[in-house]
């Protein structure tokens, strides 16, 4: 009897050391729970704040791969900590880019008047075109870049934040004009939240959306034009 | 059914025998037609690595696979089809019907580890220019005035103990489970020796000017212009089959693996496509076997496989160097810092399941620097060390700037790395008591050539003055798993 229990907890404690990127997805899991609660309370949230956890839950299933490189590259005594760094930093070059995003929403929608419908068509066509550049082909093939993690020390810290900078930064190369998308509707749409990340982590995670990055341009064409003729 | 010979074993007397021969015609024949015909020298080449763009409607151009595990099936379908090529010339020029390609099996002592007759000799013997001869900077001139290569770089005993074809666990014998992708850094202990250390042995360190203008050998986009290509990779599929042979071995049986599938061109120029699960039986499905094997058949492994994927606890880390350093063509050491948090899993005696792990990773190179060096652990500064004993492994930068190419779409690899496994030689040093979890070092130096018995030491390769391409390595760490 011991050792029917012992065998499945043996096996739960061995998935999880291959899987050592596991705090990383509940508190992306948690985001996806929080977002559209927060979006659906009464009093509207700081903007920033919904933005981070929006990114949180779409952003950071891409970084899951690099997560667990962090994780298995480190030493036992500081893998928690290695985590912890690598995603927020990974999530604050987010933040950052949608502290320029929400300010431009601003200004199209605020300052200049401009209908959300028009600024979604072409936050669609943004991305279509983008999607079949040399610059986001790139970015995204970048996805396996690594940096050398120092063991221990303060050494060990900068590598980490370098990496997670590094990917960060590559994401947003990648992604910035589909997650603008997501800010000219209003960063609380649960299908678009959804459709998006479907979309992104298919590019990102599989060979085929890997090779098949221009034909993807045709479904966001297609999008741009139903949103911009109103069907 | 087909025998594949040992090219030695024809050339024992002479060195042109019948098979070598008609290899030999056939390759003229084959470069003397239209690179446009997928039947020439130049567009079976290309299948391997180009430069150039394929033609409108070409499949399968410059789709290699390296780096990942399907390293081997696809060489053996590439194999394969250039035979059947390669053949049907032979016999349209009256040759052995029994024609089959030769391979070189290089793992033996001199002059097995040589440069064999039939690829050095400048005419075939009716006086005309012999195709298989390629004169320096297209090979290692060393190489070609006979020199020795070492045990070192030939042998495929570290490859042929890996027990599992796929990583993880890493190593494995045939590679990570990644790609298809035409490089990437998930290396078989197969393809990282011998295959990837002997290609730059042979080709050398010409880089040449213009598109092949240097060492074919050492440039995955020439290396298959080079006759003895095919010989190289035909031992390298025969030890896949010695492999498979062995107790306990069984190539994976995952449905993505057997269905992935490749394109390629027959004798008759027809694009033809084959998948991993039709060539796992040489004898059965392709007719032939090799001369060492002739009674070679896939061993029955049906039934439950053990899922080799992410069995036991991942490696752990235990030590590392602190900074990323470069290697620009000479030995070099580096410490690795081990704290104290990973002392008990250094320390101790021999554990009997334990398994040491060097691992170089996060190399990057803007050229291949066509220099091999073996990787040794803790390895003495006399001369009289038993260097063997340190010895873990070897690595070769064969294929980097394509891996590197920010164009190419990435096989889902981690970087470009290698892993050994050091158990052996740390095992060693513990009976030895000569191990010091404080005193950690890994040294890389380059493996030189040896000279055939009563020759001088083989000159440098490198034109005189020509700089060393500098690699640089971001990290050296052990793993115990």
């Amino acid at each position: 009897m011991e050792h029917a229990l012992s065998l499945p907890r043996e096996r739960v404690v061995t998935a999880l050391l291959w899987r050592p990127e596991w705090p990383a997805a509940i508190v992306i899991a948690a985001a996806w729970v929080a977002s559209p609660v927060l979006h659906a309370s009464a009093v509207a949230p700081p903007a920033l704040a919904a933005w981070a956890l929006m990114v949180v839950a779409m952003m950071g299933p891409m970084a899951l791969p690099a997560v667990r490189h962090v994780a298995l590259n480190s030493l036992r005594a500081r893998r928690g900590r290695a985590i912890a760094l690598y995603f927020a930093a990974y999530v604050t070059v987010w933040a950052g880019f949608g502290c320029v995003a929400l300010t431009g929403e601003w200004l199209a929608m605020s300052m200049l008047g401009i209908d959300r419908g028009a600024v979604l068509a072409a936050a669609l066509a943004l991305a279509a075109a983008w999607q079949v550049t040399p610059v986001k082909r790139r970015a995204l093939f970048a996805c396996t870049r690594t940096v050398a993690l120092a063991p221990r020390g303060r050494r060990a810290h900068v590598a980490c934040l370098r990496f997670a900078l590094l990917q960060g930064r590559r994401s947003v190369i990648s992604c910035w004009a589909l997650m603008l998308v997501m800010v000219a509707v209003g960063h609380a749409s649960l299908p678009w939240m959804i459709g998006l990340t479907a979309f992104v982590l298919f590019e990102e995670l599989t060979l085929v959306g890997r090779e098949t990055l221009p034909s993807a341009a045709v479904g966001l064409v297609l999008a741009a034009v139903l949103v911009a003729t109103g069907l | 059914m087909f025998t594949r010979r040992e090219i030695w074993g024809l050339e024992s007397d002479e060195p042109f025998d019948s098979i070598s021969l008609a290899y030999a015609q056939a390759v003229q024949v084959m470069q003397g037609r239209d690179p446009s015909d997928p039947t020439s020298w130049r567009f079976q080449a290309a299948l391997h690595g180009s430069v150039l763009q394929p033609p409108p409607g070409v499949a399968g151009w410059a789709d290699c696979q390296h780096g990942s595990w399907y390293f081997l099936p696809w060489h053996r379908i590439y194999l394969y089809f250039f035979e059947r090529i390669v053949r049907a010339a032979v016999l349209e020029a009256g040759g052995p019907d029994d024609w089959a390609l030769p391979y070189w099996n290089y793992d033996r002592p001199f002059p097995a580890n040589t440069m064999p007759p039939a690829f050095r000799e400048p005419t075939l013997p009716d006086g005309s220019a012999n195709p298989l001869r390629l004169p320096p900077p297209r090979r290692a001139a060393a190489v070609m005035n006979g020199a020795q290569i070492p045990p070192q770089v030939t042998s495929p005993a570290a490859a042929l103990a890996r027990s599992n074809y796929s990583s993880p666990p890493t190593p494995s014998f045939g590679g990570q489970r990644i790609g298809p992708v035409h490089f990437d850094g998930g290396f078989g202990a197969i393809e990282s020796t011998p295959h990837n250390v002997m290609h730059p042995t042979i080709g050398g360190q010409s880089f040449g000017s213009g598109v092949c203008g240097g060492a074919l050998m050492t440039d995955p986009n020439c290396a298959a212009l080079d006759p003895i290509f095919w010989l190289h990779h035909a031992n390298i599929d025969r030890l896949w089959n010695v492999w498979v042979s062995q107790p306990g071995r069984a190539n994976p049986t995952d449905a993505g693996w057997l269905g992935q599938e490749f394109a390629f061109y027959d004798e008759n120029g027809d694009e033809v496509r084959m998948t991993a699960g039709e060539v796992l039986d040489s004898a059965a499905q392709l007719q032939y076997v090799y001369d060492d094997m002739p009674s070679f058949r896939l061993p029955d492994v049906s039934g439950d496989q053990p899922d080799e994927r992410e069995a036991g606890r991942p490696p752990e880390l235990a030590a590392a160097t602190d900074e990323p350093f470069e290697l620009a063509g000479g030995a070099r050491s580096v410490s690795l810092s081990a704290p104290s948090s990973s002392r008990s899993l250094l320390a101790g005696p021999p554990a009997k399941d334990a398994r040491m792990l060097v691992r170089v990773e996060d190399i990057e190179a803007e050229r291949d620097p066509a220099i091999v060096y073996g990787v040794y652990l803790n390895l003495p500064e006399d001369d009289d060390a038993d260097r063997l004993a340190h010895h873990v492994g070897n690595i070769s930068f064969f294929g980097i700037e394509q891996a590197q190419d920010p164009d190419q779409p990435p096989g889902g690899g981690v970087g470009w790395r290698h892993t050994f496994d050091a158990t052996d030689a740390v095992n060693r040093l513990k009976q030895e008591d000569n191990w010091d979890p404080d005193d950690l070092r890994v040294t890389f130096e380059p493996v030189g050539l040896l000279p055939a018995p009563g020759e001088e030491a083989p000159p440098e390769d490198r034109e005189a003055g020509a700089s060393v391409p500098t690699v640089r390595i971001g990290r050296v760490s052990v793993f115990v798993a």
